[in-house]
């Protein structure tokens, strides 16, 4: 992946480039929102992280600019702010994640990997599959090894979710903001229960597990190897 | 009574002094013509009496110029013999009611002379009076009460005035005034001394505000940091103790952040800012989806999640918001209950709308009911729990943004919280 941050906390941005670099990605950094404009404005990068707030200009607004001069490259933003229209503004601008800070390092790589994935998988329609896992999202038919699965219109969301991100770590938050529409922190275990209610049905009657645990980080759905 | 008193005094008062008036003027008549008799002597004296007949200045007066033998000279004739004294009488051939006053004077040994005023002016200035009298006695309570309601109702709508901008006050946040007409009167001297009072305490509550919303901002940076830094740590580290440590301190550090978004978020809920992005909610849609994801979450901690939802109840409201108050009473019955608890959520139509969630676990002591609204308030300080302390903070801030009345009451046995929007 190539990655550019516009962040100017120099702490936060080694923190970010060092665990990126680890991964394997190429991370450029610009610490004003006028240098992030000049190195985003040829595309030539698969996803921009930027810092809500900049000196100068405000991330929000070097976005909407960037969207203005037809930068479709996906946005996170990160951000300080954690009030409760942060976010929606930041959507509003342009951007197509909101992190706020902290964040485990894990829920980073994750949406980053979520976002650049994004594009060619959103628009199908069509049924999904991982091994003999079969989704039609038109029917909301799920079946296995050709077995009918019955599913909860809840517990079908969070499958769908997770085989559009075949292969992909998921984190708890991102299950929570997408398949609930939650913007907090729930204090029970809302995910789990319901991942564990799901796993019940995929998983248990089989030999091979599909859904894995990543701990500290979330969950995956793969097709075995 | 009083007003009737004075009104028959004033009036008898009048008359008499009309009827004096009159008499004045036969004296003045009587006193000018004699003059006249001892200037110019008699054909003077017929002189002036013809010019004074054709004058409209002496309407109501009549003369009579006679000798002794009672030939008339000058004036009419139908004035009475002479006499000194005032004569009353009706000239022949007028009504009963027409009466004239007459006074004679001597003149000379041949000649006499007589002036008479009509009474019919006072019987006007009498009736006038009395009419008078009756209207303004008629109309005057009718003005009075009038006047009295409308004064009534004018002090009325400035005290309603204030009485409604202090129920706004308590429903939506000290943004409210009192207003002011501008007329200087004591009502608008009561109502900015009011809208000072309010100024004053809005400032302080702000300055309140403003400090924990900054100790939150300012402590949130240094705080991400020390998150990242031991985020960093760990992945440098290698000994499992050390990791543990590791682990520990970040899973603090989060736990204080938590503490702090929660403070953050009250002061924004409690600005009211979030009131200009009310739309219509469909609570029975949103507690349908609720009931959906917690019923699996309470049956998972042992427990039963029951619902009694009236189907397409709207308010107008934050649904983010909506969805966080109602998510934290749940979540605080499925985990202060013993197992085996049943909770129930029942929503109903009828105006006003009512939520209720209650449980049939061991409930909450009476004297401490209301406490449990306060920040960092723990009801049971024994049970680590993964809350701030603020849960149920942030939900009275959500429903008082919503104008929602909250009630804590027995449930016999348990707790029932009811919100009534």
């Amino acid at each position: 992946m190539k990655i550019l941050i516009i962040e100017d906390d120099d702490e936060t941005a080694d923190f970010i480039i060092r665990g990126l670099k680890e991964q394997g990605s190429v991370v450029d950094r610009a610490a004003t929102a006028r240098d992030g404009m000049f190195l985003a404005s040829d595309g030539q990068y698969d996803v921009l992280i930027v810092d809500r707030l900049l000196p100068g200009m405000d991330g929000l607004n070097a976005v909407k600019l960037l969207r203005e001069a037809d930068v479709r490259t996906p946005v996170l933003f990160l951000s300080a702010l954690s009030g409760i229209d942060e976010r929606i503004r930041g959507l509003d601008a342009g951007g197509d994640d909101y992190l706020v800070k902290p964040f485990a390092f894990s829920e980073l790589t994750a949406r980053l990997r979520a976002l650049v994935r994004r594009q060619p998988l959103s628009p199908q329609n069509g049924p999904l599959r991982v091994g003999e896992l079969k989704l039609d999202r038109l029917t909301r038919r799920v079946e296995r090894a050709g077995a009918r699965i019955e599913l909860q219109p809840r517990e079908f969301r969070l499958l769908e979710y997770l085989m559009l991100h075949a292969g992909e770590v998921v984190t708890r938050t991102m299950l929570l903001e997408h398949v609930w529409d939650y913007h907090f922190e729930p204090k029970t275990s809302v995910v789990e229960t319901h991942m564990s209610r799901l796993r019940a049905k995929i998983d248990r009657p089989f030999a091979v597990e599909l859904i894995r645990t990543v701990r500290g980080a979330g969950y995956v759905i793969a097709a075995p190897t | 009574m009083v007003i009737l008193v004075l009104f028959t005094i004033g009036g008898i008062a009048t008359v008499v002094f009309l009827d004096h008036e009159l008499k004045w003027r036969v004296d003045d008549e009587v006193a000018a013509l004699k003059d006249a008799f001892a200037m110019a002597g008699e054909p003077g004296l017929i002189r002036a009496i013809e010019n004074r007949e054709r004058s409209v200045y002496t309407e109501g007066l009549s003369y009579r110029l006679s000798t002794f033998g009672n030939q008339l000279l000058a004036g009419k004739d139908f004035l009475p013999d002479f006499s000194e004294d005032w004569t009353e009488f009706v000239p022949p051939g007028n009504d009963p009611d027409e009466v004239h006053v007459a006074k004679a004077v001597r003149l000379s040994d041949t000649l006499w002379l007589a002036v008479a005023i009509d009474r019919e002016q006072l019987n006007d200035a009498i009736e006038l009076l009395v009419n008078g009298a009756a209207w303004t006695l008629g109309i005057a309570p009718l003005l009075a009460l009038l006047c009295g309601w409308m004064m009534s109702m004018m002090v009325l709508r400035r005290i309603e005035a204030i009485t409604r901008t202090t129920v706004r006050i308590r429903e939506e946040g000290l943004h409210a005034r009192v207003p002011i007409s501008g007329s200087g009167d004591e009502f608008d001297r009561l109502a900015l001394n009011i809208n000072a009072m309010l100024d004053s305490i809005e400032t302080l509550t702000r300055n309140i505000e403003q400090v924990s919303a900054g100790i939150a901002h300012n402590l949130r940076s240094p705080l991400s940091r020390l998150h990242n830094t031991l985020h960093g740590l760990r992945q440098e580290a290698s000994q499992p103790p050390l990791l543990d440590a590791i682990d520990g301190a970040a899973e603090q550090v989060t736990s204080v952040l938590r503490t702090f978004d929660a403070l953050l978020r009250i002061g924004q809920i409690g600005s009211g800012t979030r009131r200009a992005g009310f739309r219509a909610v469909d609570l029975s849609e949103l507690l349908i989806e609720l009931v959906d994801t917690y019923e699996p979450v309470a049956s998972a901690a042992g427990k039963r999640l029951t619902a009694e939802i009236a189907p397409k109840v709207q308010i107008q409201g934050d649904k983010e918001l909506l969805l966080q108050m109602i998510v934290n009473l749940l979540e605080n019955a499925v985990e202060h209950t013993p197992e085996n608890t049943t909770i129930s959520l029942a929503l109903a139509s009828r105006s006003p709308v009512t939520l209720v969630i209650a449980d049939d676990g061991q409930g909450i002591p009476e004297a401490e009911r209301q406490r449990v609204f306060e920040r960092f308030y723990r009801l049971d300080r024994s049970f680590p729990g993964n809350g701030s302390g603020l849960g149920l903070s942030i939900v009275q801030a959500i429903a008082k943004l919503h104008g929602a009345r909250i009630n804590v009451a027995d449930n016999e046995p348990g707790l029932r919280v009811e919100l009534k929007f």
